[in-house]
């Protein structure tokens, strides 16, 4: 009887040591991967935060103004050259009237008047 | 007497049974003992495990850390970056030679006699190689591994615009604390705040954002740079503000620093003129005086004044700069800035409403933004009939360029005075903050006249065809050595634009422009500021999303206009090509 208990029990202690000790072993793991992941994240917004810093002073102004005096062909805007959309209409081509015979006014009259242009 | 042996042993019955005994006491104890672990064990895990915080290992850092502040569109004007820096600890060298000749063939600029020197001093535990070593380098000593050198990660505060907004972003010191503008004020917001703002992790923390719009900030600063190079003043400002919120777009004053060498920031002659200095504003003043003669109704904008004579008070005569001796109206008087006209408007004021109104107005007291430079106004000692006059016109009082920019927005957007901002605001917030101090229909007709004096008036050079400006000029006579003198001018310009319903407001100031040949010998106003506005709106005002509009009037003047900025462009060019080749040499 004594015998058939301690048996349990040395059975026992050896399958929840084994379970523990996996356990641990499992967590430990997961703790590592864990501080690897933020680590790797903090790496990842220092690197945003760089890549940021420098975004900002590729595109300084200054900067900007420089290469595009230097580069472009263009200058400072004038005001009549801002044109509203009513005003652009009336420098299209008239709409292409449906030729006889043809299916008259598509689905799409933009891309109709482009076949046109070519 | 032994108890060993057990036929002595009389109370102790049965010696098996004593056995027996024994072991279940011995069972009974360890059962009590691992029944506490277990509930020990328990206890931590169930209970007090429930909210664990995982106190990750707190590393010592002697800097604060601090948040990136943005411009209102989120380009980053300034930010924190990692950077390490190399240090050695002495006592554990091994061969310092080597280590001398491995470091100094990674790092050139180190002198090998200076670095043997710190290095041989075994007493010491803790020497600086190098502050801010960049990353390749970094890797390339890691890889060396010699004993006794490690790394420790610093911080840097960058300011990737690099001059720009300087004044408004102010600088921080070697510790990471700040000096001036912006970074001052967060740290009086106390550290904590600051902090807060910049999370380590950065996940949840959002940059600190201001109102500035860096595009529009760069525009008012070049253009400022050119007109000083040009006009060769000494100093000068601009402010862009929005008329509807109170928000800086921006504040430029020339010279100016860079934050990323902040020694300079404390030079007295890169003080921010804008905040942390007064002016005498002269002529754009008068605005002030109108609205006030139209508010109290002791005007209308059809009376006459009579400005044949100087006016006389006590023994000062008031003269005008540009005399028509002739009796005008009161537009015309705005437009000529006749000081007789506007003085007599003042004196029908009466001298108290005149400083109920200035004191209403925000003029008496030190206006204070976040920027911590912010200067008292100078005001005159006894307020008289004469100090009523000469302060009608800007003279004997001075005040911070900002105040003069905030006034003239309550002037046009319909009596609202708010408070000036640095950081983004709301148009509801604003209206919370805002202070009624004019009636809409006086603030109706400042818009008439301001814009009267660009079609009509001596501010015409600050008009952009399909902008619809408007504004007065300003040009005071310095006080030198107790006098005001004759050639040491500060000439501005204040205007609003488009003037139909004003969006923004723009300050110009030079200090002691000089006159030149193509501008006739003249050093006023409307020669130098007021064409410096305009160049700054016909480059802002697309930016900010304005649509021009055009009437038949503003059409005759485009094509003037376009031959003229064809003109200027081209100059311009020429003079930049020059710099640049200048540059080259």
């Amino acid at each position: 009887m004594l015998r058939l208990l301690n048996f349990v029990l040395v059975a026992g202690v050896l399958a929840s040591g084994f379970a523990l000790y996996t356990l641990e072993h499992n967590t430990r793991a997961l703790e590592r991967q864990i501080a690897a992941a933020e680590k790797a994240t903090e790496g990842e917004y220092e690197m945003i935060g760089l890549l940021d810093a420098e975004w900002s002073m590729l595109t300084r102004p200054q900067r900007l103004e420089r290469l595009a005096r230097h580069h472009l062909n263009m200058g400072p805007l004038l005001p009549d050259q801002i044109k509203r959309p009513d005003d652009v209409t009336g420098s299209l081509p008239p709409a292409p009237a449906a030729a006889p015979g043809e299916t008259p006014a598509s689905e799409d009259p933009l891309a109709d008047l482009l076949r046109m242009m070519q | 007497m032994s108890t060993s042996d057990p036929t002595f042993d009389t109370s102790a019955g049965h010696p098996m049974l004593r056995g027996q005994k024994r072991l279940r006491l011995v069972v009974a104890g360890f059962a009590l003992g691992f029944a506490l672990l277990v509930g020990k064990a328990g206890w931590l895990t169930l209970v007090e495990g429930g909210g664990a915080q995982r106190s990750a290992a707190s590393e010592l850092k002697v800097r604060i850390p601090r948040p990136d502040i943005s411009d209102r569109s989120g380009h980053t004007l300034a930010a924190d970056i990692p950077v390490s820096s190399l240090y050695a600890d002495p006592a554990k060298m091994i061969d310092i030679d080597e280590a001398v000749e491995l470091l100094t063939g990674a790092l050139p600029e180190l002198d090998a006699r200076d670095l043997r020197r710190k290095l041989d001093n075994r007493k010491r535990r803790f020497v600086w190689i190098k502050r801010e070593v960049s990353p390749a380098e970094r890797e390339l000593i890691h890889n060396m591994g010699i004993p006794g050198v490690g790394f420790r990660a610093e911080t840097r505060r960058i300011y990737p615009m690099g001059n720009l907004a300087a004044h408004v972003l102010g600088a921080v010191d070697l510790d990471s604390r700040g000096i001036a503008g912006l970074e001052k004020y967060l740290d009086d917001q106390g550290a904590l705040y600051t902090a807060s703002l910049a999370d380590p992790t950065r996940a949840a923390s959002m940059p600190a954002q201001t109102s500035i719009d860096i595009r529009v900030q760069h525009a008012v600063t070049d253009e400022l740079a050119k007109a000083m190079a040009r006009f060769r003043a000494k100093a000068s400002a601009g402010i862009v503000l929005n008329a509807k919120t109170g928000e800086v777009l921006a504040l430029a004053s020339l010279p100016d620093f860079s934050p990323n060498s902040p020694a300079d920031a404390l030079k007295p002659d890169n003080v921010n003129r804008v905040t942390a200095g007064v002016f005498e504003l002269g002529s754009i003043v008068k605005a002030v005086t109108f609205a006030m003669a139209l508010d109290y109704g002791t005007t209308n904008l059809q009376k006459r004044y009579d400005a044949r004579y100087p006016l006389v008070i006590g023994r000062a005569r008031i003269n005008d700069f540009h005399a028509q001796k002739r009796i005008m109206t009161v537009p015309e008087i705005f437009m000529h800035s006749s000081n007789i006209g506007t003085g007599k408007m003042a004196l029908e004021v009466g001298e108290e409403r005149h400083q109920e109104f200035l004191r209403k107005l925000g003029l008496f007291d030190r206006l204070q933004t976040e920027l911590p430079e912010a200067a008292k106004p100078l005001l005159p000692p006894r307020w008289g009939k004469l100090v009523t006059v000469t302060a009608s016109f800007g003279h004997g009082f001075a005040v911070q360029p900002m105040q003069g920019a905030a006034v003239a927005a309550a002037l046009v957007n319909g009596g609202k005075l708010m408070p000036p901002t640095l950081l983004k605001r709301d148009a509801e917030t604003a209206n919370a903050l805002a202070e009624q101090v004019i009636k809409p229909s006086t603030s109706a007709d400042m818009r008439y006249l301001f814009r009267l004096n660009v079609t009509d008036g001596t501010a015409g050079r600050a008009g952009v065809p399909g902008y619809r400006v408007g504004g007065k000029t300003g040009t005071a006579e310095k006080v030198v050595n107790g006098r005001y003198s004759k050639n040491h001018r500060l000439t501005s310009f204040v205007g609003a634009f488009p003037m139909d319903d004003p969006e923004y407001v723009l300050l110009i100031m030079l200090d002691e422009p000089k006159p030149l040949p193509e501008t006739f010998g003249f050093a006023t106003s409307g020669w130098n500021a007021v064409p410096t506005a305009g160049k700054v709106i016909a480059r802002i005002a697309p930016l900010l999303g304005l649509m021009p509009e055009f009437d038949e009037k503003s059409l005759q003047k485009l094509e003037k206009y376009k031959k003229d900025r064809a003109k200027e462009l081209a100059k311009e060019a020429e003079r930049a090509a020059a710099l640049e080749a200048g540059d080259a040499r």
